[in-house]
């Protein structure tokens, strides 16, 4: 990143409103696509995938303006488990005999 | 598999009256109940923080993963970040920062270093650290 000389480095995040109607919410774009794929996924790579391919379908879509696509890195090792159990999983579990 | 050691921190350090940053930490908060992560595995912290908030919310906190041998600490923070100082002389004296407050940056309380907090963590050796910095 290079900024004009004097101005600081902000946010490199945006805020969008998500939602329709009086369910109008802002939220932070990262923070709505994370949270949205985060139950269902296994590793740090896996949710980046799932985070991207949300994106691209809601700007596919018209529902997210191509200006608040969030372009994510992992960086280090994307095979590591997030926290807990993708909620599928759970689910596959408690239903087995 | 996930270890069975698991703490996520979650932070929102919202600017005078924004809600995102609330409405994002509920929802990742969600997300990972929805996990199994158990209400003690997940630590929130949200409102107008500042450096010794935070840095006071690490030490009263971190015994918790202290003695773990491994484990995995999972770190959400949703608000404000930038480069600081802000009067560096040079791009060599900024580093990237969590900023808590639009006014006053001069103010070495209204932003914090993120290599400040991760050393605050204090994480012993087998532990990780997965971050997902929203700012």
């Amino acid at each position: 990143m290079e900024s004009p000389a004097g101005a600081a480095l902000t946010c490199q995040a945006r805020n969008y409103l998500f939602g329709w109607g009086r369910g109008l919410q802002e939220r932070g774009v990262i923070s709505y696509y994370a949270a949205q794929t985060l139950p269902e996924v296994a590793t740090v790579a896996d949710w980046a995938s799932a985070i991207a391919l949300a994106v691209a379908a809601d700007a596919r879509s018209g529902r997210l303006p191509r200006t608040h696509r969030p372009l994510l890195q992992v960086i280090g090792d994307g095979g590591r488990p997030l926290p807990g159990h993708p909620a599928g999983a759970a689910r596959a579990i408690s239903a087995a005999p | 598999m996930a270890t069975q050691n698991t703490l996520a921190l979650l932070f929102a350090g919202p600017w005078h009256g924004e809600e995102a940053m609330h409405h994002d930490l509920r929802a990742v908060h969600d997300a990972l109940r929805a996990r199994g992560l158990r209400s003690e595995e997940t630590l929130l912290l949200a409102g107008r923080l500042s450096r010794g908030v935070l840095l006071g919310c690490v030490a009263a906190v971190r015994a918790r993963w202290a003695g773990w041998a491994e484990g995995d600490l999972f770190l959400y923070y949703s608000g404000h970040g930038g480069y600081a100082p802000l009067d560096a002389a040079d791009a060599a004296g900024a580093e990237p920062a969590l900023v808590f407050a639009e006014e006053d940056l001069a103010e070495p309380s209204r932003w914090l270093p993120w290599r400040e907090l991760f050393a605050a963590l204090a994480l012993p050796p087998g532990v990780r650290l997965s971050l997902l910095p929203d700012c």
